[in-house]
C-alpha cells in the first residue's frame, strides 16, 4: 500500500526545478503530483510520478540527490467536510503530520491528499479499518 | 598632560632608540637563552650562544618564531620566567590547536598598559576625557589593553566591554564619552545606530576613537569620522607580542607607530627569510626587547606590511608601520576575530560533512557577514525541510563554538560547490579592504 513520494534536493538557483523535472519527461513518466518546501537557499522538491523507480534512476545518475518515502495517499468526497473525520482518526491515534499536500485524480472532480507521517501503515490501517480508501503505486499508474 | 605619554623616549633621538636597543637586546637573548629551553634549542642548533647576540644588528642571526612554535610549546613551553611571577594570561579565539596563550608578568602588564597609554596621548587623551572601551573583556586583548592603558593616563573608563549597542550609546549620551575605543566595524556600526535614533554628529562629546583588531581602509575612516563627528586612529597589536599598542597612530594619521624601545622590529621576505630594505612590502616580524614571562624573538606575524623611517611631523621618532596590508596565511579577521578555514574544515568532519564548502565574506552596513557554503551529506538528506534546517542551527552551533563568532550555514546540494582547477575556491572574500 502507499505511494512513494521522490524529494529532490534543489539548490536556489534558476534552471534548477527545471532540470529535475527533464528527469520525468526524459523518462516518460507524468507526475501525479508536487510540491515543494522552500528554505533560503535551496527547496525540497516533491513528487509523486507514475514511474518512481526510473526517475529516482535518471535523477541519481545526474547527480540530484534523491530520497524516496512513503506517503498515504487518501481519497477525498467532494465537500467541505470531507478532510474532518481523517484528521479525526489521526488525532485520536496521536499521530501526527509532517506535512500534506492534495492533488486531483484522472476522473472528473476526484481529489487526493498525501500525508507524510512517522508511521505510514499504521495510518494506513486505521483509515482502512475505517472505510476511507487509500490509493498504493498501482492506482498511481492509471 | 602634554602631547606625548612618555615624551622622552617617544621623541628620542634615533641614535638614543638605537642606544636602548642594543642595550635591551643583549638582556633579552639571555634572559630567553637562560629560562626558555625550546628557544635555547633552536639556537643551539645554530650553533648561537648569548655572546653571538652583541645588538640589534646580529639580531637577524636569530632563529624564527611562527604560530607553529606556539602550537608545539603549548601552554608553558615558551614561558620566560615562574608561573608564580605571573599574574595574568590572555589568549586568542580559536581552537586548541591554534590558541595562543600568552602569559604577563606585572612588569609585561605595566608596559603593555604604557603602549596603550601612549595610543591614547596620541589620540588627544588627557586625565579629563572619558574613555568608553567597547572591546570585547576577557581573554581577548582588546578590552584589557584599552582598558589598562586609560588607567594610566587618568581617563575616566567606561568598561563596557562589546554588544549591546543601545546601552553603549545611552551611556556614551549620558556619561558623554569623548574617546571611543572598539573595532572600525563597530564604530561605524554605532555611528549608524547613532543616527537611526535622531541624533547628529555633533550631539555627541566623542573627539577621537582608537579602533583596531581586524584591517579597515581609509574610505571606512572617513565615513567613520563623519559620523561620529571624531577623529579615528589606528592601532596595531597581537596577543603574541602583548596586545594591542605595538604601534598606535598619530594626528598625522599616515602609519602606526612601534613602540621600538619595547619591540624590534623587521620586514622579510616571507619565502626566504631575508630581511628587507626599509620601503619594501614583506611580513612583519616582532621581537620583544623587555618582556619577562612571554619574551618572542623573531615572531612572524604573517602580516604583510610596509615600514616608514621619515621623520613624522608629530616629533615621534619611532618608525611607523602601514595598515597591514594582506597576510602571508589563509587567517581571515571576520568581526575582529581570527578564523582559519582549517578550523571550519575540522567542524565540518566532525559533524559527519564533507569538507566541501563555501565561505562568503562580505560587509553590509559597516557589519562582516559570514557565511558558509556546505554540500549536504546524501545520507542525512530528507524531505523534511524541518531536519534540514535542525541541521543547520546544529551546525552553526557547532562552529560558534569553535569559532567564537556565528556563520550562517547554508546546506546545498553535493557537488555544486564551485570548483577552480579541481579543487574548491575555499573563500571569497567580497569585502574589498585593499583597492
Amino acid at each position: 500500500m502507499a505511494v512513494i513520494q521522490l524529494s529532490v534536493f534543489l539548490t536556489n538557483q534558476p534552471g534548477e526545478f527545471q532540470k529535475a523535472l527533464d528527469h520525468v519527461s526524459g523518462t516518460g513518466a507524468a507526475v501525479r503530483a508536487m510540491s515543494i518546501a522552500e528554505a533560503s537557499a535551496f527547496g525540497i522538491l516533491r513528487l509523486i510520478v507514475t514511474k518512481p523507480e526510473e526517475v529516482r534512476a535518471s535523477l541519481l545518475a545526474d547527480q540530484f540527490l534523491v530520497k524516496r518515502n512513503h506517503m498515504v495517499a487518501v481519497q477525498m468526497d467532494d465537500h467541505a467536510e470531507a478532510l474532518r473525520p481523517i484528521l479525526r482518526l489521526l488525532s485520536e491515534a496521536g499521530m501526527n503530520i509532517e506535512y500534506m499536500y492534495s492533488f486531483t485524480g484522472t476522473t472528473a472532480l476526484s481529489s487526493y491528499v498525501a500525508l507524510r507521517v512517522k508511521d505510514y501503515k499504521a495510518v494506513e490501517d486505521i483509515l482502512l479499518q475505517n472505510g476511507i480508501r487509500v490509493l498504493n503505486d498501482e492506482d498511481i499508474q492509471l | 598632560m602634554g602631547k606625548y605619554y612618555q615624551p622622552e623616549i617617544e621623541t628620542a633621538s634615533r641614535e638614543r632608540i638605537l642606544e636602548i636597543q642594543n642595550e635591551k637586546i643583549v638582556r633579552q637573548v639571555r634572559h630567553v637563552y637562560e629560562n626558555v629551553p625550546y628557544y635555547r634549542n633552536l639556537m643551539e642548533q645554530r650553533g648561537l650562544t648569548p655572546d653571538d647576540i652583541r645588538g640589534v644588528e646580529d639580531i637577524h642571526k636569530l632563529p624564527f618564531l611562527s604560530k607553529a612554535d606556539l602550537r608545539d610549546a603549548y601552554p608553558y613551553g615558551l614561558l620566560g620566567t615562574d608561573l608564580k611571577n605571573c599574574v595574568r594570561i590572555q589568549s586568542t579565539s580559536g581552537t586548541t590547536g591554534k590558541r595562543v596563550v600568552a602569559f604577563y608578568t606585572q612588569h609585561d602588564i605595566d608596559l603593555w598598559e604604557d603602549c596603550c597609554a601612549r595610543a591614547i596621548v596620541a589620540a588627544g587623551g588627557t586625565n579629563e576625557d572619558v574613555v568608553q572601551v567597547c572591546y570585547g573583556y576577557g581573554l581577548f586583548t582588546g578590552g584589557a589593553g584599552l582598558h589598562g592603558g586609560s588607567h594610566k593616563v587618568g581617563c575616566l573608563t567606561l568598561p563596557m566591554s562589546s554588544g549591546n549597542t543601545e546601552r553603549q550609546i545611552q551611556f556614551m549620551m549620558d556619561l558623554g564619552s569623548t574617546i571611543l575605543c572598539c573595532t572600525p566595524s563597530y564604530a561605524a556600526y554605532i555611528g549608524e545606530s547613532l543616527a537611526e535614533s535622531g541624533y547628529k554628529p555633533e550631539d555627541n562629546k566623542l573627539k577621537a576613537g582608537i579602533f583596531g583588531a581586524e584591517p579597515w581602509t581609509e574610505e571606512m575612516r572617513q565615513e567613520i569620522q563623519k559620523s561620529l563627528g571624531i577623529r579615528a586612529y589606528d592601532i596595531y597589536g597581537l596577543t603574541e607580542t602583548s596586545g594591542p599598542g605595538v604601534a598606535f597612530e598619530c594626528e598625522e594619521q599616515a602609519g602606526m607607530h612601534i613602540n621600538e624601545d619595547h619591540f624590534y622590529v623587521e620586514v622579510i621576505d616571507p619565502d626566504t627569510g631575508e630581511v628587507l630594505p626599509d620601503g619594501e612590502k614583506g611580513e612583519l616580524v616582532f621581537t620583544s626587547l623587555d618582556k619577562e614571562a612571554f619574551p618572542l624573538l623573531r615572531y612572524r606575524t604573517k602580516d604583510i606590511c610596509v615600514l616608514n623611517r621619515k621623520p613624522c611631523s608629530c616629533g615621534r621618532t619611532h618608525v611607523r608601520m602601514s595598515k597591514p596590508m594582506g597576510r602571508t596565511d589563509d587567517m581571515m579577521i571576520i568581526r575582529g576575530v581570527n578564523v582559519f578555514p582549517s578550523q571550519i574544515e575540522a567542524v565540518l568532519l566532525k559533524e559527519g560533512y564533507t569538507p566541501n564548502y563555501q565561505i562568503v565574506l562580505d560587509r553590509v552596513k559597516h557589519t562582516d557577514t559570514f557565511d558558509i557554503y556546505v554540500e549536504v551529506n546524501p545520507d542525512q538528506f530528507s524531505d523534511l525541510l524541518s531536519q534540514i534546517q535542525m541541521m543547520e542551527r546544529n551546525l552553526e552551533g557547532a562552529l560558534r563554538t569553535m569559532l567564537g563568532i556565528s556563520p550562517k550555514v547554508h546546506l546545498v546540494a553535493p557537488k555544486t560547490i564551485a570548483r577552480s582547477e579541481g579543487k574548491a575556491v575555499r573563500v571569497v572574500d567580497k569585502r574589498k579592504l585593499h583597492d
